[in-house]
């Protein structure tokens, strides 16, 4: 099966600084990768690029056969494409069910069309947050939500969610809930990425690894395997292990 | 009786020309909550829509045509200005209103060259006046006041309620997220300056309704719009409208007890006062668009 997001030597520099230089990477249908990286490696650069927030300067991205390099961020998001920042993201002044039913109003049909959310509120259910649903989403706490910001994401009905730092600034408590939904989302048929230097997460997540260093990729495959490849320890940790 | 009759009148004066600075406030305010650019040049386009005006009556049009020619004008401008040029200093707001400060300049000389630096004045569109148990209203201001409560309260509720308003209202909020979220946030700033420029254009006819205008009357009343979308908060347009009436009461207020000299004054006093005690204006704006870093 050709894999959903195709990337290919995807180059993107900042003044002088490469943050990618010519990165391929496929992501495969249903499944949860996780690229991790020091910082600075150009993990975050990279989805910015793939969901449109940047233009590269050199290479492709392929969504499900479809060349969207370069396109606008709601070009891409309405193609199906889902993303969450690393920092909190909401509307703050308005409430967290106008939150979640502005993100869903500008969905074109067929990006998922058989979201297994097909309400605000069912999804507002999904990650927990029913009982906010009247609260602003400014006043609520940091924890909420990154489950509001995940709750906008899927509302736009993605065939791919991109995930950037989803456990962030969570406890441990908090971490161990969103992994359990993240866990659901391929048997929804929405398939994942996500970017994390939290091990443990990563390991609980997500069965391949893709490591970025200065802005290439240094190893890829199943996650036991990259963990044990002396390169990534190298750079990822060090060399201390 | 006879003070209470010219409290009233003054009252009415005051809310007409606030209602022509709300109109400039309103866009002034929805452009820097989407962009971040605060436009001055924002008071030249409400010149051009009272030079438009008067170039329409003066050919023969009837003023309600006018109007509409106005703001046609004026939104059209405001769409060639944002697609040939701010939409190029979306990621350097100061860019944008340093552009502003240049079309200032531009668009004055624009009408400088073209006719004259004469002032401007068409017939009055209406011209009765009512006497209300001895307090005289002049129609004309009474048309002003309406039509500017009937223009915002449309948008209010189109921003308030309908799908694209709270499209709207959420890239204000985050334009980042909402380009995520699907939102088609580049042309969403295109239709907030053609919106913000019609106001503009319809507060220039309604400008020239009341006074005559001259080619650099612009300053004045941006300095003023400006000023009333501070003192509601920067990027809340319920703020602007509210300070708005504010304002216009304050204004015809002082004309009305003596101190008119003073009349240009107070919108300046009150700016300053309220964001000494309250820095995001009376009801809290925004700091601008969030962006990517």
């Amino acid at each position: 099966m050709s894999p959903i997001l195709e990337i290919r030597g995807l180059s993107k520099q900042f003044g002088g600084v490469a943050a990618l230089a010519g990165v391929d990477l496929a992501v495969e249908e249903g499944e949860i990768l996780g690229v991790v990286g020091p910082n600075g490696s150009g993990k975050t650069t990279l989805f910015n690029v793939v969901t449109g927030v940047h233009r590269p300067n050199a290479g492709s991205v392929s969504f499900r056969g479809r060349d969207i390099t370069g396109s606008a961020p709601h070009a891409i998001s309405r193609a199906g494409i889902g993303y969450t920042f690393q920092q909190a993201m909401a509307f703050a002044g308005l409430s967290m069910l106008e939150n979640v039913q502005i993100a869903g109003e500008h969905v074109r049909a067929g990006a998922n069309a058989n979201t297994p959310w097909p309400t605000p509120q069912a999804l507002l259910d999904f990650v927990g947050l029913t009982a906010l649903a009247d609260e602003k989403a400014g006043v609520l706490p940091f924890g909420s939500l990154r489950l509001l910001g995940l709750a906008l994401a899927l509302a736009t009905q993605p065939a791919l969610l991109l995930l950037d730092e989803p456990a962030a600034g969570l406890n441990d408590r908090e971490t161990t809930a969103l992994v359990g939904l993240v866990r659901q989302l391929p048997g929804h048929g929405i398939t994942v990425c996500v970017i994390d230097h939290d091990m443990k997460l990563m390991q609980m997540l997500c069965r391949r690894l893709a490591v970025l260093d200065f802005g290439s990729k240094i190893a890829d495959g199943p996650t036991e395997a990259v963990l044990a490849d002396p390169k990534v320890l190298e750079v990822y940790l060090g060399g201390d292990l | 009786m006879r003070a209470v009759d010219i409290f009233i009148q003054q009252i009415l004066n005051g809310l007409s020309i606030a209602s022509v600075i709300t109109l400039i406030a309103v866009g002034v305010t929805l452009i820097f909550g989407l962009t971040g650019i605060i436009n001055f040049a924002h008071g030249e386009f409400l010149m051009i829509g009272g030079i438009v005006t008067w170039l329409a009556v003066s050919a023969g049009l009837s003023f309600p045509l006018a109007v509409v020619l106005a703001i046609l004008a004026v939104g059209l401008m405001g769409y060639v200005l944002e697609r040939g040029i701010f939409r190029f200093t979306l990621e350097r707001p100061t860019n944008g209103f340093i552009v502003s400060l240049g079309l200032i300049v531009v668009l004055q000389h624009v009408v400088v060259l073209f006719w004259n630096p004469n002032q401007k004045s068409i017939p009055r569109p209406l011209t009765t006046v009512w006497d209300v148990g001895g307090v005289r209203i002049a129609s004309v201001r009474v048309m002003v006041i309406l039509i500017t409560v009937a223009v915002v309260a449309l948008s209010f509720r189109m921003i308030t309620t309908s799908r694209y308003g709270r499209a709207l209202r959420a890239s204000v909020e985050d334009r980042d997220t909402a380009a995520l979220m699907g939102i088609p946030v580049r042309r969403y700033i295109t239709g907030v300056f053609v919106l913000g420029s019609a106001l503009a254009g319809l507060g220039g006819a309604l400008l020239i309704a009341l006074f005559p205008i001259t080619p650099f009357i612009g300053g004045t009343m941006v300095m003023k719009g400006f000023a009333v979308a501070l003192i509601g908060g920067l990027g809340n347009i319920y703020g602007a409208v509210a300070a708005g009436l504010i304002l216009g009461i304050v204004e015809g207020f002082s004309a009305g007890y003596g101190f008119s000299q003073w009349t240009d004054a107070y919108s300046f006093v009150l700016m300053i006062l309220v964001l000494l005690f309250r820095p995001h204006g009376l009801f809290g704006g925004t700091s601008g668009p969030r962006m990517a870093s």
